[in-house]
């Protein structure tokens, strides 16, 4: 089997992107690579309205199957193409869009997947989405990055928490609440500096660096230039949570190229947080492959606040490595969050917005954390970490069989087969029943 | 017993401080008079310092007095020689420092607390209130809830009786600059925005392949719906004729007599849009996300405070970010005289609060006074009266992190409670359902509701609260009076 992909962006460019709509097709799309390669042969495209049908027909001509997976959101996939052309997309809202705004028909969800006949996504959720869109038989299947195998492969033994002290290098930006001077970021200071954003803090280190990290590690993986990730109420949360544990850290790992404009406005959060004990460490930069698993190894838990989720990646990369979380159940999250591998953090429905609407209109509902569950939610996950390191070791163990059970290559692997198989079928059937016409 | 009240606001000058916080304080004064009055010689006094003369002549003619100051902690005047007693609203649940905000270092009465101990009494409007003071100053301390007598108040309005739920049988003539978002053209393609264009290509041949398919059903919920119920003459205009409400644009229409029918299920919010625990945008989103599809579902907000024209656009935004939508919006900018207040508590079927925190809520109650069943949720002071029987509860949880309302805004120093805007949602259409198909239940609900605010807030049951309270405290007075008497009399 000939298996085409494309995503908009790659290796070379995607640092550069990092706040682009489009950029965390390029993680998705290198998770699923040797998935791939294990059912076919992949070969990657750059443009597809010139490559796919050539490559397609050369296929077809040699009684070879051949499917194009574009790895971007349905208004971003090419349609009209010969070849079989499956979406592969993330969505986190209960509401497809079902509107062709901005005089643009594409944008209406609908009607491109009716199309192109079947479509591959990351979570059940967003399964019952599509159908409900479309029609209750619409071909889509759930197929998460499967990255469960490569986390479980290079996993360490697990210390217990709270026990270690570890020293990572970090080459890029490090601030640490305790040796900042947060008054600087005051609401007033702000509106004093508007319209820029306040400077970033003196006492930052750039460059490369090490970053002690010891006590209980809650970890967050995310950009913060995606508006999604509601890190106002993990920060504030904590801040209340911790005011008085001065082993409590919260490592925020940032993935943005420009965090020039977010950066304060976490500062300020942190100072509107008040007189707190607790750390809080900012880390923008690069970590070596074996510093990034020493983070994942320093966590003793992994958060996430966010208005919903396609699938959360950093979030499958931990718990994968066997850590429990502090995580909302909704939209992906209800496929592999409960109460065995993490604390539940309680949310509610309020009005959203699709991503890409330029008109920013309220056409679906999004999930808002409850505060004070999320606090309840860290206090209790500080105490399990403290006092119960048997709880502790079976959340870890659920953890790991939870993502197994979601995002594995045994898991993953044969559903995508079938899946594909299915739609070449479909596909060969129509073209031997054209060709008797 | 005198009882002299003071309160920053002069007789004459309320009508210039509408939406500042001192108004409230105003109006909890003029409705505590009457319930003073029965037990006591009632003054209201200009200046906080004219009250020692007074005190003076009562105790040389042995008679008892006391001030009550209708005012905050923190604006309370100490030193006094009359005894004095503050009465405050409170929606939080712990007491300010003056340590808190750098700008209140410069009067200790920033320290609550502090203030509260030197009065050695206060009352407060909600037992929340009281559990907050006796958080911070031990269970013994003399604190009573007492909530303001606004029972009374009504009686002439609830003479009709009780009304069904669908007011759409009159129409209502108001003073008032209305907004109509039926004029408004509300469109969400007209929005203009700094969101990116995401670069989606338009492809006139591509695109034509893809089938056309049909807007999505609308939400099935409304299946439940019978027949409509039989309207009822509900408001009394006077002979006023009024003119239909104009289009209002980017501007607030001019005051005047307007002349419009409020339609079938009639939701009301009495509220100042800049005080943000009142949390508007979740009302106005909530209902427009619940009747998007209802086309006799109306929400009324009485809008008062500054900034008028800066929360108009604020709504725009809000209404075109929710349109299309067949419900109905109508806001009023500024001041009811009563008869107009009337003739809006008439027209509704249910009052709408989604709070963050409330000290007490007045308009809440002269609602339900009045027998209009509301949606709201039952934290703080609503706690003391807001029931499941006359009131479908919003869901909401406490320790939402935030800052005092009066102090700097720099640091959280306080929570107040985070609204389900979901269950919010799903009450609008709950309630619309009693309405629509259940006359039985909502008559119940409105006679529970008339039911259970005369018992909470007549102005008997107030009085008698009063004096119980204010008695014991004189007796303390008096007592502890006596015994420095008696000590300058042994030294």
């Amino acid at each position: 089997m000939i298996i085409l992909v494309h995503t908009a962006f790659h290796g070379e460019n995607v640092a550069a992107n990092l706040g682009q709509p489009e950029y965390s097709y390029y993680f998705v799309l290198r998770e699923f690579r040797p998935i791939l390669e294990k059912l076919g042969i992949v070969i990657e495209i750059t443009d597809p309205k010139r490559e796919v049908d050539v490559i397609y027909r050369n296929c077809v001509s040699q009684g070879v199957p051949c499917i194009f997976l574009s790895f971007m959101p349905p208004n971003k996939a090419p349609i009209g193409l010969a070849c079989p052309t499956v979406p592969v997309f993330a969505w986190e809202y209960g509401h497809l869009p079902d509107e062709g705004f901005s005089g643009k028909p594409r944008n209406d969800w609908r009607r491109v997947l009716a199309q192109l006949g079947a479509a591959i996504t990351h979570s059940s959720f967003t399964v019952e989405t599509v159908r409900q869109a479309l029609n209750d038989t619409f071909p889509i299947i759930a197929a998460p990055a499967p990255l469960w195998d490569r986390l479980t492969a290079t996993k360490h033994p697990a210390a217990p928490p709270g026990m270690r002290s570890l020293r990572l290098r970090v080459d890029g930006m490090v601030i640490d609440s305790r040796i900042t001077d947060l008054s600087e970021y005051s609401k007033a200071r702000e509106l004093a500096c508007e319209p820029e954003p306040l400077p970033l803090p003196p006492e930052r280190r750039e460059g490369v660096s090490e970053l002690e990290l010891d006590g209980i590690i809650y970890t967050a993986v995310f950009n913060p230039g995606d508006g999604r990730k509601n890190w106002v109420d993990m920060i504030s949360a904590f801040c209340v949570a911790f005011a008085h544990n001065a082993d409590a850290t919260l490592l925020l790992k940032l993935s943005h190229h420009d965090i020039s404009e977010v950066v304060p406005k976490m500062l300020e959060c942190m100072y509107k947080g008040g007189n707190f004990v607790c750390r809080i460490l900012i880390v923008h930069g690069y970590l070596r492959q074996d510093d990034y698993e020493r983070m994942v190894d320093a966590t003793t838990y992994a958060v996430n606040t966010s208005h919903g989720e396609g699938q959360c990646l950093p979030l499958m990369e931990y718990m994968s490595g066997g850590k429990p979380a502090i995580s909302p159940r909704h939209t992906a999250m209800l496929d592999y969050i409960d109460d065995t591998c993490a604390f539940v953090v309680d949310s509610f429905l309020e009005p959203g917005t699709w991503p890409h609407d330029m008109r920013q209109a309220f056409r679906t509902l999004r999930e808002h954390v409850q505060v004070d569950s999320l606090i309840r939610a860290y206090r209790a996950s500080y105490y399990v970490a403290r006092h119960e390191p048997e709880t502790y070791q079976a959340m870890a163990k659920a953890a790991v069989e939870s993502l197994r059970a979601y995002c594995s290559y045994a898991v993953v692997g044969p559903r995508l087969a079938e899946f594909l198989q299915a739609v070449i079928s479909r596909d060969q059937q129509q073209a031997r029943s054209l060709s008797k016409l | 017993m005198r009882i002299l009240t003071y309160c920053d606001v002069e007789d004459g000058g309320i009508t210039h401080r509408l939406g500042t916080p001192e108004y409230s304080y105003y109006f909890v004064l003029a409705s505590f008079h009457d319930a003073l009055g029965m037990f006591a010689d009632v003054q209201r006094i200009a200046l906080p310092s004219d009250a020692d003369a007074i005190w003076r002549e009562c105790v040389e003619r042995n008679e008892e007095c006391v001030l009550l100051s209708f005012a905050p902690p923190n604006k309370t005047t100490l030193g006094l020689q009359c005894p004095t007693i503050p009465v405050f609203a409170w929606e939080y649940p712990n007491l300010p420092l003056a340590s808190d905000e750098e700008s209140w270092l410069d009067d200790p009465r920033h320290d609550w607390g502090m203030v509260l101990l030197k009065c050695k009494a206060a009352i407060t409007l909600s037992t929340h209130t009281v559990q907050a003071v006796r958080n911070s100053l031990g269970g013994a301390y003399p604190i009573e809830a007492i909530p303001t007598p606004l029972w009374g108040k009504f009686a002439a309005q609830r003479q009709r009786g009780v009304l069904p739920p669908d007011r759409s049988g009159a129409d209502i003539c108001l003073k008032t600059c209305l907004v109509d978002s039926t004029l408004l053209g509300l469109s969400a393609d007209t929005l203009v925005t700094d969101h990116p264009d995401d670069g989606t290509t338009v492809d006139a041949e591509r695109d034509a392949l893809m089938p056309l398919l049909p807007a999505a059903d609308p939400d099935s919920w409304l299946a439940a719906l019978n027949d409509l119920p039989a309207h009822a003459k509900v408001v009394d205009m006077g002979s006023r004729v009024g003119s239909p409400p104009i289009d209002a644009g980017w501007d607030v229409p001019p005051l005047f007599d307007v002349r419009t029918r409020l339609s079938g299920v009639v939701y009301t919010a009495v509220l100042t849009p800049s005080d943000g625990r009142k949390n508007w945008e979740d009302i106005i989103t909530a209902f427009g996300w619940a009747f998007r599809n209802v086309a006799d579902a109306t929400l009324v907000l009485k809008l008062g405070g500054p900034d008028r024209l800066k929360h108009h656009h604020q709504m725009l935004m809000l209404l075109s970010k929710l349109s299309p939508m067949k419900c109905r919006i109508v806001a009023m900018h500024g001041y009811l005289d009563e008869a107009d207040y009337g003739q809006l508590i008439g027209a509704s079927t249910y009052y709408v609060n989604a709070s963050l925190c409330e000290g007490l809520c007045m308009p809440l109650m002269e609602f339900l006074c009045c027998g209009v069943p509301a949606i709201a949720p039952n934290h703080t002071a609503m706690a003391d009266y807001v029931s499941r029987d006359f009131a479908f509860l919003v869901d909401s949880a406490p320790n939402l992190p935030t800052v005092w309302p009066h102090g700097d805004h720099q640091v959280y120093k306080t929570s107040r409670h985070q609204i389900d805007w979901h269950s919010l949602m799903l009450a609008y259409r709950q309630s619309y359902l009693v309405a629509k198909t259940d006359t039985a239940a909502y008559v119940t609900m409105s006679e529970k509701a008339m039911t259970a605010m005369q018992d909470y807030c007549s102005t008997g049951r107030v009085a008698m609260q009063l004096q119980q309270f204010l008695e014991a405290q004189l007796r303390k007075i008096r007592a502890r009076m006596d015994r420095v008497n008696e000590m300058a009399l042994v030294s």
